[in-house]
C-alpha cells in the first residue's frame, strides 16, 4: 500500500459554541510532507478547528478523518460525547502543540518529556535516548534533570516544542508555534518544521504571523469569521488575488501619477510613491502608461503581501 | 492510546511526581513527628510540672496510722507519724514536714479533720482525702459489725442480662468489643485520606491548568482516563502515607497504652469497612477533582466550590445522636445517606448489630451515588480542565453536567 494521498481530511466541519457558529463548514486536507498553513485573525475559528481535530472537542456537523499510515486511521465523532480527550483518534502517530501551552513548572525537564512521551506509547530507554537527542539539538542537553521553572521562556518552548514532535509524529499540529519566541528561536522553530516536512511529516501550521507562515508554506488555508476565505497553493492565491504594488523614488517630489484606469491608488512620501495596481494589471502595461519624460529614478515591482490580501480579502476589497 | 493504558502513565505520574517532591515527602515524614511532639509535649510539660511529694505529720490517737498508711497509695503523699500535737508543730516549724494531722475521736465522731499547713496555697492532695474518707468509712462500718467489703457489696449495682426469647440464656453476646476501635480507626483513616488526598487532588487538576498542560495531555488520552489516573494515584499516595503513620503509631500506640494493638482489630468487620471506605473515598475524591476542574485558582473559589470542603464533615453534624442512640431514626438515615454513610455505617458496625438489610442498602446506594457523581465529575473535568482564567459559575457547571 503506497502513502496516501491525504494524512487528515477535515469535511464540512461544523462548531457552534451557544447561539454562535464558531467553524462554519470548514473543508481541507493536509497531505504527508506539506506543510499546511492554516491563517486568519485572532478569533477566527483557529483553534476551535484544531481543538476538534485533536479529539479535545467534537464536531457538531461533518467529518475529520485520519489516514495516517501504520495502522493510524480514525476519525473524530460528531457529537459532544466525543469531547474532552482523544480517545478516537490515532494520538500515537499525531503531536499537538497547543496555543494554551505550558509545563508542569516543579517537575524536571526530562520526566514531563518522558510522561508526555508515554502517552503517546513511547517508553523505556528508547524514549530517554530520543528526549536527550533533542534537548543536544536544541542546545538544553545540560538542562535536562533541571526543573522547568529554573528554565528560560525560550528553553521552556524548546522543551515545548519538543514534547509535540518526541514520539515522531506523522502528523504535526501546531497551534500559534512562534508567538512569544524571539526572532532566533523563530529561526529555529522554522527549520525544525521543515525538516520534519522533508522527512514526511504531515504539518498543519496555524498562525496569525502570515508573514513567517508565508515563508514556509506551499498550500494556506484562510479562515474569517469562522468560514473559509481562501484555500490552496499560495503563488496561485497570490496571482489569482495578489495585485501589484510599484514603489518609484522620482527627483521631483511634486511629480504626480497620471490618473488612469490601471491604479487602484497611490500614496507620497517626499520623492517616494507607492502606486497600487489594480486587480489584473501587469506591471508593463502600468509603465507602458507612463509619459516618456517621467522623473523615474528607482523603481521596483512586487506582488503585496499575503496579510495584505487577507486584509483586502476580509474587507471585501477582492473578488472572491 | 485507549483504557488503562493512558490512566496507569498517569496514575504512575502522579505518584512519582509527589514522591519525587520534597515537600510531599517532608510532609509525609514530619506529620507523624509532629503528631508525636502534639501527644508528647504536654505528656512531657505535665510531667517536669508534676506537683512536688507532700509530707504530713500524723499524731495518732485512734490506732488508725498504720491503716491510713497502707491507704495512701499515689506517691504524692508521705506520712510520718508524730508522739502529740506540739512535736508536729515543731516538724513544720523546721520544713521537715509540710503540715501535720490529728487522728481522734473527735474526727470519728463529726467526720472533720483539721489538717494543719505552713504553706496556704497548698491544696489538700486528693489521695490523703481519699485515704481518710476510707478509713473514716472502715471505722463506721466495723462500729456496726461490718467490714468494706460487706458494705461494697451491698451497695453493687444491678447487673442487666438481655436474652432474646426463643433464644437459650447468653446467645445474645455483647458487639465485639473489638470492633469499636476498628471503626474508629477506620473513620479515622478514611477522613485524613480524604482531606489529605482529597486537597491533593484539587491542587493536582489546579495545577494542571495552572500550568496550561490539559490541552497537552488531552491531546494524547482523553478526559475520563485523565480523572481516573489523578484519583487513583492519589489514592495510592495517600494510602502509603497512611500506612507509614500507622507504622509509626500503632507500635506506638502498642508501647503507651501497654496493649497488644493487633487484639484491637476486628477482622470480621473489615470487609465491611473496606467497601464503604473505597467507595467513600471515590465520591470524595471525584468531588474534589471536579471542583478543582471549575476553579482557576483556590483563592477565587466561590461558595459552591467551599462547600465541597465541607461535605467530608457532614456526618458529624450527626455524630452525637448517633452515639446517644445508635439505632435511631437519625442514626438509620445517615447510614443511608451517601455522604454521611462512609462513617456513620462504619461506626454503627463498631457499636453494635447493624441489621444486614441496612448494611446492604447503604453500601447499594453509596455505590450508585459514587458511580453518579463519578460520572457527573468526568463531565464537568472535560470542560472545566480547558476553561482558563475563570472561575465556572453554578449554572455553568449545571450545564456542563447535563450536556451529553
Amino acid at each position: 500500500m503506497g502513502v496516501p494521498d491525504e494524512v487528515l481530511i477535515v469535511d464540512r466541519v461544523v462548531k457552534r459554541y451557544g447561539g454562535k457558529t464558531a467553524v462554519d463548514h470548514v473543508s481541507f486536507e493536509v497531505r504527508p510532507g506539506e506543510i499546511l498553513g492554516f491563517l486568519g485573525p485572532n478569533g477566527a475559528g483557529k483553534t476551535t478547528t484544531l481543538r476538534m481535530i485533536m479529539g479535545i472537542t467534537a464536531p457538531d456537523e461533518g467529518r475529520i478523518l485520519f489516514r495516517l499510515p501504520e495502522g493510524g486511521t480514525g476519525a473524530v465523532p460528531r457529537g459532544a460525547s466525543a469531547a474532552g480527550g482523544s480517545g478516537r483518534i490515532p494520538a500515537h502517530l499525531v503531536g499537538y502543540l497547543p496555543e494554551e501551552r505550558g509545563l508542569y513548572r516543579d517537575a524536571r525537564v526530562i520526566d514531563v518529556l518522558l510522561f508526555l512521551a508515554s502517552l503517546k506509547g513511547l517508553r523505556g530507554r528508547a524514549a530517554r535516548a530520543r528526549a536527550m537527542e533533542w534537548l543536544e539539538r536544541f542546545g538544553l542537553g545540560p538542562q535536562a534533570r533541571a526543573r522547568v521553572n529554573q528554565l528560560s521562556k525560550g528553553m521552556a518552548q524548546k522543551v515545548q516544542f519538543i514534547a509535540a514532535v518526541l514520539h515522531q509524529p506523522r502528523l504535526l499540529v501546531l497551534d500559534e508555534p512562534f508567538s512569544g519566541l524571539d526572532p532566533v528561536n523563530q529561526e529555529l522553530f522554522m527549520e525544525e518544521i521543515r525538516r520534519l516536512a522533508a522527512q514526511g511529516c504531515a504539518v498543519l501550521l496555524s498562525s496569525h504571523q502570515m508573514n513567517l507562515v508565508e515563508a514556509m508554506c506551499e498550500r494556506i488555508f484562510l479562515i474569517h469569521q469562522g468560514r473559509r476565505v481562501v484555500y490552496g497553493p499560495l503563488a496561485e492565491i497570490k496571482a489569482a488575488y495578489g495585485v501589484h504594488r510599484v514603489r518609484l523614488l522620482v527627483r521631483d517630489p511634486a511629480w504626480r501619477v497620471p490618473a488612469s484606469g490601471l491604479v487602484e491608488s497611490a500614496e507620497y512620501d517626499g520623492p517616494r510613491a507607492t502606486v497600487l495596481l489594480k486587480p489584473g494589471v501587469e506591471p508593463a502595461a502600468f509603465l507602458a502608461s507612463l509619459p516618456a519624460d517621467a522623473p523615474i529614478e528607482e523603481m521596483a515591482v512586487a506582488r503585496i503581501s499575503l496579510h495584505e490580501i487577507f486584509v483586502r480579502i476580509a474587507r471585501g476589497e477582492a473578488a472572491a | 492510546m485507549k483504557g488503562w493504558p493512558g490512566t496507569s502513565e498517569v496514575i504512575r505520574w502522579e505518584v512519582m511526581r509527589n514522591l519525587r517532591n520534597r515537600s510531599f515527602l517532608v510532609g509525609m515524614l514530619l506529620t507523624p513527628l509532629v503528631a508525636l511532639l502534639m501527644a508528647g509535649v504536654p505528656a512531657l510539660l505535665g510531667y517536669l510540672d508534676r506537683p512536688t511529694p507532700q509530707t504530713y505529720a500524723v499524731v495518732d490517737r485512734i490506732d488508725g496510722y498504720a491503716v491510713l498508711e497502707d491507704l495512701v497509695t499515689d506517691g504524692q503523699v508521705r506520712l510520718v507519724p508524730a508522739g502529740d500535737a506540739g512535736a508536729a508543730q515543731a516538724r513544720v516549724d523546721t520544713g521537715e514536714v509540710d503540715g501535720y494531722l490529728v487522728l481522734d475521736d473527735e474526727f470519728l465522731e463529726t467526720g472533720v479533720l483539721h489538717l494543719y499547713v505552713s504553706d496556704r496555697d497548698r491544696p489538700v492532695p486528693g489521695g490523703l482525702q481519699e485515704a481518710l474518707t476510707r478509713l473514716l468509712q472502715g471505722r463506721r462500718l466495723g462500729a456496726v459489725g461490718l467490714d468494706l467489703d460487706d458494705a461494697e457489696r451491698l451497695l453493687a449495682p444491678a447487673a442487666v442480662v438481655r436474652t432474646v426469647l426463643g433464644q437459650e440464656p447468653g446467645d445474645d453476646p455483647a458487639p465485639d468489643w473489638h470492633r469499636l476501635p476498628t471503626a474508629i480507626g477506620a473513620v479515622v483513616l478514611l477522613m485524613l485520606l480524604i482531606m489529605t488526598s482529597g486537597t491533593m487532588l484539587l491542587q493536582s487538576a489546579l495545577q494542571e491548568k495552572r500550568d496550561r498542560m490539559s490541552e497537552v495531555v488531552l491531546s494524547s488520552i482523553n478526559a475520563r482516563q485523565l480523572m481516573a489516573g489523578k484519583i487513583i494515584g492519589h489514592f495510592l499516595l495517600g494510602v502509603l502515607q497512611a500506612v507509614i503513620w500507622l507504622a509509626v503509631a500503632l507500635p506506638l500506640a502498642g508501647l503507651v497504652f501497654k496493649v497488644q494493638i493487633t487484639r484491637w482489630i476486628a477482622l470480621e468487620s473489615v470487609p465491611v469497612i473496606a467497601l464503604f471506605f473505597l467507595l467513600g473515598y471515590l465520591l470524595y475524591a471525584a468531588l474534589f477533582v471536579a471542583a478543582g476542574a471549575t476553579m482557576e485558582d483556590i483563592q477565587n473559589s466561590s461558595s459552591l466550590q467551599g462547600m465541597v470542603f465541607l461535605l467530608p464533615f457532614l456526618p458529624f453534624l450527626v455524630l452525637g445522636p448517633v452515639m446517644i442512640n445508635p439505632t435511631g431514626s437519625i442514626a438509620r438515615t445517615a447510614t443511608l445517606f451517601p455522604l454521611t454513610s462512609p462513617v456513620i455505617a462504619v461506626l454503627r458496625v463498631g457499636m453494635g448489630d447493624v441489621p444486614a438489610w441496612e448494611i446492604a442498602a447503604a453500601a447499594v446506594l453509596l455505590l450508585l451515588a459514587a458511580a453518579l457523581v463519578t460520572y457527573a465529575a468526568a463531565r464537568v473535568f472535560r470542560v472545566g480542565m480547558l476553561m482558563y482564567g475563570k472561575t465556572a459559575t453554578p449554572a455553568e457547571i449545571w450545564r456542563w453536567i447535563r450536556t451529553p
